[in-house]
Order: C-alpha cells, then sequence, then structure tokens
C-alpha cells in the first residue's frame, strides 16, 4: 500500500509536467522545465505527506530496555566470523586484554552504525514525511535518514556513521546503512566490520510504547552469512531534554575553566 | 538550430517527468543531473514534508536545511556602533587580538573539536537543519553534529541544569517570529571567532523570520550583564537549501592543537 502513494503522486506529477508543458509552449524551455520540477515537487510533497499521516508515530524520546553493549544474533549463536573476521576479532580481544586496544569511541570518534543504538541514555526520534531522524544524547550523534530508499551507493565518501536511506515497509521504518570507513567496532568486545559492510534495520512499534530495532549485518569479508540482533526500546515521557555530552573535553590536557574567561 | 537545442531541452523535461511516473519511490532529487538548463535542477520535497505532519497549519513552517549567507570571523553589534565591553571584556578582547597578532592566538573551543556554543554557532559557515515537531523545534548543525531541543511547550529549565554549551532554549511564535530564549549557557565559550567573551550569565534572544520564503533572519540579541554594559544585537541570514544534506563532520580525526596550561596552542597560528 505504501508503495500506491507515491505511484499516484508520480501519476499526478506526470499530469502537471504534461499541462505545464502544454500551456507553456511560447515559455522558453528552461522556465517551462522549472515549472514542471515546480509541479513535480509540490505532488510529492503532497503525497509523502498524506503517506505519512497514516505511518505510525515513531517519533518521540526512547531508551534501551535494557543496557546491551556485547551483541547477540537472534538465533542465540555466535556471529559466523569468516577466518578473517576471526583474526580480527582475536587480535582485538587480545589487545584488549593487554589494554592497548584501539576502541574508536575512546578517542571520541563516533561508534558507528548499529552501534549507536547500543549507545547508553535516551534518544530522541523525529519523524516527517521526507526524512526521519534520530538524536541521540550519547556524544550528541545525530542520524540524518532521508526517506529515499533502498540505499543507493555510488562511491560513497567513506563515512564513521555510514550513509542512510530509509523507506517504510507497511508500518515498519527500514533503514539501510552502507558507505563506511571500516574502522569502527560492531561492540565493546571488537567484532569488525568492513567498509563493505550493508546494515538493514526494521524499526517498528511492538506495542504503544514499546520501539524493536531488528538489525541485520551483511558483510561477506567478515561474515560468512547475514545474521542478526534484535534491540528493544521504551517510550520515555514527552519533551524530555536531551543533555550535551562533550566528549572532546575529555581530550584537553587542562581543565576549560584555566581558559574560561566568564565561566 | 536554436530550434534544436530547444527540442532538445524539452525531451529532457519529458524524460524527468517519465522518469517520476515510472519510478514512484520517494527519491529525494531523483532526477539525474543534466548538463545545462533548469532541467537539471533535482526534484526536491517542499518544506511541508520536513516537519511532524501533526503541527497544525498556523504554525509558520522554517523546516529544511538553510545555508548561512554570510559567516562572520566577527560580530559586532548590528547597529554599527561599538561593542560595549565591561573593563574585563575590553582587556579580554585585547589580549586575544595582541597573541593572534604576535602568531600566537589563545585557546578557541572550536579548534579543540568543542562547539562554540550559543550564540557562535549561528555563525557557522556549514548547512543547518531545522526540525518542527508539536512539543519542539529541533535545530542542528553540520559543524560537530550538534543539535538544540528548543522546548515549544514552555516547559521551564530543569533546576539541577547544568551550564552547557547550547544551553537550555524554550521557544514560542509571536506572529510570524519565533522567539527563542536561551539560559543556562558555559562561560567556555566566546560570542565570535574574534574573541568577544561571554559569562555563564548570559541570556540569548534570537528571533527567526522568514523574509521570503526561501530567506530565513535571525536576529539575536545577547543580554549579559556580566561582562557587556548594555544589551546587543547581531544579524543573520539563511537561504532554504532544500538540495543539501547534513554531512557527517568528525572533527577528533584531526584534533592536533591542544592548548597549553595558559591557553597558548602548541602549533601557533595553525588550527
Amino acid at each position: 500500500m505504501n508503495r500506491l502513494i507515491p505511484f499516484s503522486a508520480g501519476c499526478i506529477a506526470a499530469l502537471a509536467c504534461a499541462g505545464a508543458w502544454a500551456q507553456n509552449g511560447a515559455l522558453s524551455t528552461n522556465e517551462a522545465a522549472r515549472r514542471a520540477n515546480e509541479a513535480a515537487a509540490a505532488a510529492r510533497t503532497a503525497a509523502a505527506v498524506a503517506a505519512d499521516r497514516q505511518h505510525p508515530r515513531l517519533g518521540g524520546f526512547w531508551e534501551p530496555d535494557k543496557a546491551v553493549d556485547v551483541l547477540v544474533a537472534t538465533d542465540g549463536k555466535a556471529p559466523p566470523l569468516t577466518p578473517a573476521g576471526k583474526a580480527l576479532y582475536n587480535e582485538r580481544t587480545a589487545a584488549l586484554k593487554s589494554n592497548k586496544a584501539n576502541d574508536p569511541p575512546a578517542a571520541c570518534l563516533p561508534p558507528g552504525t548499529p552501534r549507536d543504538m547500543l549507545s547508553p541514555g535516551p534518544f530522541l526520534i523525529a519523524q516527517t514525511p521526507a526524512k526521519v531522524t534520530i538524536f541521540h544524547q550519547y556524544r550528541h550523534l545525530i542520524r540524518h535518514v532521508y526517506l529515499d530508499g533502498p540505499l543507493k551507493l555510488d562511491d560513497p565518501d567513506p563515512w564513521w556513521q555510514g550513509h542512510f536511506s530509509g523507506y517504510w515497509d507497511g508500518d515498519v521504518l527500514v533503514i539501510e546503512t552502507g558507505g563506511f570507513n571500516g574502522q569502527q567496532w560492531l561492540d565493546r568486545t571488537g567484532l569488525p566490520q568492513s567498509p563493505d559492510m550493508k546494515v538493514v534495520e526494521r524499526f517498528k512499534l511492538s506495542g504503544q510504547d514499546t520501539l524493536e530495532d531488528l538489525i541485520t549485518i551483511q558483510d561477506g569479508k567478515y561474515y560468512a552469512e547475514s545474521w542478526s540482533v534484535r534491540l528493544t526500546f521504551k517510550r520515555l515521557p514527552e519533551n524530555l531534554h536531551l543533555v550535551e555530552e562533550e566528549c572532546a573535553e575529555k581530550l584537553l590536557e587542562f581543565p576549560l575553566k584555566v581558559y574560561a574567561p566568564g565561566g | 538550430m536554436a530550434g534544436a537545442l530547444g527540442s532538445i531541452r524539452r525531451s529532457r523535461g519529458a524524460f524527468l517527468c517519465l522518469g517520476l511516473v515510472a519510478g514512484g519511490a520517494l527519491i529525494d532529487g531523483a532526477a539525474e543531473a543534466q548538463p545545462g538548463g533548469a532541467a537539471q535542477a533535482p526534484v526536491v520535497m517542499g518544506d511541508a514534508a520536513r516537519r511532524d505532519v501533526r503541527l497544525g497549519a498556523d504554525v509558520p513552517n522554517i523546516s529544511g536545511v538553510w545555508l548561512a549567507q554570510s559567516t562572520n570571523r566577527a560580530t559586532p553589534p548590528a547597529d554599527g556602533g561599538s561593542t560595549p565591553f565591561l573593563p574585563w571584556a575590553q582587556q579580554y578582547f585585547d589580549n586575544r587580538a595582541a597573541a593572534e597578532k604576535a602568531g600566537a592566538p589563545l585557546f578557541d573551543p572550536s579548534a579543540n573539536c568543542l562547539t562554540g556554543g550559543v550564540p557562535r554557532i549561528l555563525s557557522s559557515p556549514y548547512p543547518i537543519d531545522i526540525l518542527q515537531t508539536p512539543g519542539l523545534t529541533v535545530i542542528s548543525n553540520e559543524t560537530l553534529h550538534t543539535f538544540r531541543l528548543i522546548h515549544m511547550d514552555g516547559k521551564p529549565k530543569p533546576a539541577n541544569f547544568a551550564p552547557s554549551y547550547l544551553g537550555y532554549s524554550v521557544g514560542h511564535w509571536d506572529g510570524d517570529t519565533l522567539v527563542v530564549e536561551t539560559t543556562g549557557l558555559n562561560g567556555y565559550t566566546q560570542v565570535d571567532e574574534e574573541g568577544r567573551p561571554k559569562s555563564s550569565d548570559m541570556r540569548v534572544e534570537e528571533r527567526y523570520q522568514k523574509r521570503a520564503p526561501n530567506v530565513l533572519d535571525v536576529t539575536y540579541t545577547l543580554y549579559d550583564p556580566r561582562t557587556y554594559s548594555r544589551p546587543w544585537s547581531i544579524h543573520a541570514s539563511f537561504r532554504w537549501a532544500p538540495e543539501l544534506r547534513l554531512a557527517e563532520y568528525i572533527c577528533e580525526e584531526n584534533n592536533r592543537n591542544k592548548p597549553d596550561a595558559t591557553g597558548k596552542l602548541r602549533h601557533g597560528s595553525e588550527k
């Protein structure tokens, strides 16, 4: 059903384009194209607003229903590491034991996706027709997820959090993420991810006040097959405030008030 | 010749329309980039698609991505007067200017992956994203991926609120103008890159108003009797930039200019 509305928007846009074209024989072609573009954008906007009125409201404040910092697959088995994955994982396990590990968040670098969903503390989801945004209290991480999915990557800049693209599959918000730099750890134990990893998350309300995120990891370099993790979140009261967490303060060698004039 | 060129352009327009029908997906910027002519403009959704659908039509819409039209290293008073420094603030400002002139600039939070906070964030050159929900207006910055929650329901600042870079903001609509009051600021950052200081007593009032559908004006007034002898105002302007998306901005990948205990930067003027 969710595919039909955009499709009809396309039809409306086509009619608008055709109308603008017929009317404007005397106009410059640039002007005609501009008007057609505007008509198409207006039709898509109206269709997207109408569609979003039918979607579940994922917007609001949420927090993990229990702390999760080690990923456990939904089938209860260990993640299906390939030999290369196992080698890197073992290297990190050894480094952790000797206190020489380089887990990126320890240096205030981003945790990556989907590890951001393991962040302690609350987050805000803001839902709009064109974009769903996730604002984490944890180090003010933000995901701007445009609803233009499925994900299409064309030589993306490698990013810590990856490139996002979302779409609605019925009552489920699907967010696909790829285009990573490959330096992330999937959890604090050091489960690896390669730059080619693709993450598919399916967000749905599994109760009025419970949000479920079914995460599927696809990364042929480090995992023999795709595997999934399920996280759940509970709804918090409306209109909380999220506290600023400035990790970079920890990187200073002197407390800020040493330099602050008017603290 | 001109006719032939025109017909090529027209067929590009037709291709764009047909593509929308065939694709039928919610794609921002669906149109392929085409060389030359307005036909290359991407089909992007309007601002009605960029805020929570539960908001009433009576609430002015300022949602979407906006880009600063002027980014100023120095933000003296908009009325053309001189900055009304109190003596300590004048001395602080002069010291910074002298240190910079001598090639040894003093500590700046933004050179150390910390946000310039309110109000300096308003002079950032990178895009911002405004998003309206029934209870909140959220302004996020590409710079350092910070965001401000502006409480639109009048919820007062919690009694135990710890002073922060971006502070605590409440907002309300005064006709077509969004008025944002921010308190709870720490005094660790400056008002601008040039180094006008602020104290933790500073209160900032921002007034956001659309001058045209694609132009957002912001006038912000600083009330800080511990630093300035009178309130003073700064003006900024943004253009609607629906073709832009906020990019990843990870300062910590290149965090090298640490200050010593006097605030002097280890690497001179390098930032």
